[in-house]
This record gives C-alpha cells, structure tokens and sequence, in this order.
C-alpha cells in the first residue's frame, strides 16, 4: 500500500491538527496491514452451547441413577486412560466450562491416536478445595444428560489444576463435560458441579 | 403541540476491560463479545508469530480458554483490557510454538534485512491494536477501509464496484478515520 492520504480522501478545508491525526492513522493502517479471515473454524467462540447450569444440575441430579457395578467399572477405566501420556496433538476442540463459586476451566481435545484414544487437558481455576479426605472430582461425559462416561479425577489444592487424561470415547463438537465431586458417602458420581458452557 | 424528538438510542458499548470482569464472573455473553472483538486480532497476532493457519488456529482457541479461565484474575485498575488480551494472547501464542520443540532456524551467515524483536514485537501490537479497532466501525466504513488500503483498486474503482458515487467513498473514508483515531486515541480502556 503506496497510496497516500490525500490520494483517499480530501484533506481540503482540515485544519494541522485534524490532519496530523488522520495521518498517523493512516500510517497506522498501512503498518498494521490487513487483518486475516477468520478460518470458518474460529467462526464461535469455544464452548457455543450455553446451558444454564442450574436447569442442568436439577436435570442430571433428578436422573442420575448408575448401577454401582458399571460404575466401578467406568472409574477403573477411568483411572487406567488418565496415567497415559501423549505428544502435543494437533487442538481439535476446546471446550469452556463454568461451574459453581465462579469456578471456571477448559477442556482442549488433541486428535485421537490411531486406537481411538483422545488426548486431553483439562486446566480449573476457582474450584474449592474439597475438605473431606478421600473426596475428589471426576471429569465424565454426559449422555442423554446424565454424566455417564468418566475421564479422569483430580483433586484441587489451591483452587487450579491442569490435569491430562488420555479418554476412548468419541469427542464431538456437541460432546457436553461435566464435573462431579465425590465424597465418602457420596452416591457415584457425586453432585455435578461444573457443565459445559 | 408538536412532540419532542427523542435524542437517537445508542447501544452502550462496554469497555474490553468491562467485558473480562464481566467473564471472570462467568458470564458467557460477555465472552462471546470479546471474542468476536478479538478472535481476528488473536489470528493476525498469531499467523505472524507461527506462520501456519493451523497452529494459529489452535493458538486462538487456547487464548481464550485461557481468557475464559483467567479472566476473574484481571484487574481493571492496574490498566485497560486490551493490554491484557495482548499478553494472554502472545503467552498462548508462546506456549504453541515451544509445545512443537521444533528445532532453531539455521543462523544466517549476512545479517538479516528483517526487522529485529524490538521491531517486530512493535509492528505486532499496531496491527492488534488496528485490527481491533477495525472491529468497532461499522460495516460501511470498514468495507471501504479495507478496499481502499488492501485492494489494489483505486478510489474510482472502489466507487464502482460498490455502486456509490466517487465522493461517497471519500467521505466514508475519511468518516472511518476519523472512528479510527477515536478509538484508537480512546481505547484500550
């Protein structure tokens, strides 16, 4: 861009001042050069889906009832996946999380591995420290509302954590997360307390 | 009697640095506004840093889960917002290009032509700070901006293709200008 400013618009009847400031946007502009399009896959912001999390929480709490059996099972498994360890995969989603307290996080989904095994990292920030010893959160899937498919526990120290878990579920654009926490006493998988935003 | 014409309604306009407390707060709309006032910015920023669509792609989406994560951690009164997004921004940006362990280019044996990091580190918060501010004018003025300066038409032309007369696209230029300046001038609150 070799154009000039006066070669834009008309500077005729700008007083110094006027045209000193328009200049150093111009000269701004053709610093800056053009902005990029946007690929079609930053079209939304990450996490589009809002679903307010108290209709959510009543929802999953109403239906929640996983035979204690499958869900040892599930856990197991859950554990097993989490100690895995992958490369740095190529992002496929990232997904935003809101929960109680002011609670926040994000899930980023790396490819699968050719077993269909899916890398993530989940990083919380403002999740309370759990009092109860024995207690922990657990990161699942929802299915049909309900937090069905787990991917891993953490326990949070000073309210953030990043965590990575290995996960053999298939993720989609419309894949809802959840976190649970659990306590001794606690029915599996414990109250929901964060959600997909 | 003849009514009284009711001055024209003006959306208000939140500050970038109204926006983030408003997100650390949890609040997804708030969010969504920042993202759509930066996601280009982010790109740009990061397409220069990486130079690869994908990763930048990836670098986007990470500035803001980070921005989503961290936003209750900012401080409106240690200094506007856009300042902020900038350093969430180059840390993801950062964090992306280390995460590939991708070995260092070959020293060159001339010294380079091309601009040194005090340079280039300048360069890239023009083109965040314009790019952002190119986000708040309205379509009209940032069409003919965008004609204007990165098309390779000339003024005429741009008249032409947008089927407006000569003058139009001057003074929605200048009109976009002058937007600029204020924002510029005023922004980063």
């Amino acid at each position: 861009m070799k154009r000039k400013l006066d070669e834009l618009i008309d500077l005729e009847g700008l007083d110094d001042a006027t045209r000193e400031r328009l200049q150093g946007v111009h000269d701004q502009l053709v610093a800056a050069g053009p902005p990029p399009e946007l690929p079609p896959a930053l079209a939304a912001a990450p996490g589009a889906n809002v679903v307010p999390l108290a209709s959510r929480r009543r929802r999953a709490l109403a239906g929640v009832a996983v035979a204690a059996a499958i869900a040892a099972a599930c856990f197991g498994a859950g554990v097993l996946v989490g100690h895995s360890s992958s490369g740095e995969p190529k992002t496929v989603t990232v997904v935003a999380m809101q929960g109680e307290q002011s609670s926040l996080a994000s899930v980023r989904v790396g490819q699968p591995d050719a077993d269909g095994n899916w890398p993530i990292e989940f990083t919380v920030a403002g999740l309370p420290r759990q009092l109860q010893d024995h207690s922990f959160y657990i990161l699942m899937l929802e299915k049909n509302g309900k937090p069905v498919f787990p991917c891993g526990t953490f326990r949070v120290r000073n309210g953030s954590t990043t965590v990575r878990f290995t996960v053999p579920y298939p993720i989609t654009k419309s894949t809802q997360w959840v976190v649970t926490s659990m306590a001794p006493g606690v029915h599996y998988p414990g109250p929901i307390v964060m959600t997909t935003v | 009697m003849e009514a009284a014409l009711a001055p024209p309604r003006i959306a208000p306009v939140c500050s970038d640095g109204e926006l983030i407390v408003l997100t650390g707060s949890g609040d997804r709309s708030a969010f969504e506004k920042l993202y759509k006032r930066y996601a280009r910015s982010v790109f740009g920023l990061a397409l220069r840093r990486l130079g690869d669509r994908g990763r930048a792609e990836e670098a986007v989406q990470e500035t803001f889960a980070s921005v989503w994560r961290s936003a209750s951690t900012y401080r409106p009164e240690r200094g506007p917002g856009a300042p902020w997004l900038y350093g969430v921004a180059r840390n993801a940006i950062v964090d992306r290009s280390r995460a590939r362990h991708e070995p260092p280019a070959e020293a060159p044996d001339e010294p380079s032509g091309d601009s040194g990091p005090d340079e280039r580190a300048e360069q890239a918060w023009t083109s965040w700070r314009v790019h952002r501010a190119l986000e708040a004018l309205p379509e009209r003025e940032r069409e003919v901006v965008a004609l204007a300066y990165w098309s390779d038409l000339s003024q005429s032309e741009i008249a032409d293709k947008l089927g407006i007369p000569l003058g139009t696209v001057k003074t929605r230029t200048r009109s976009a200008l002058t937007h600029l300046a204020k924002i510029l001038e005023g922004e980063l609150r």
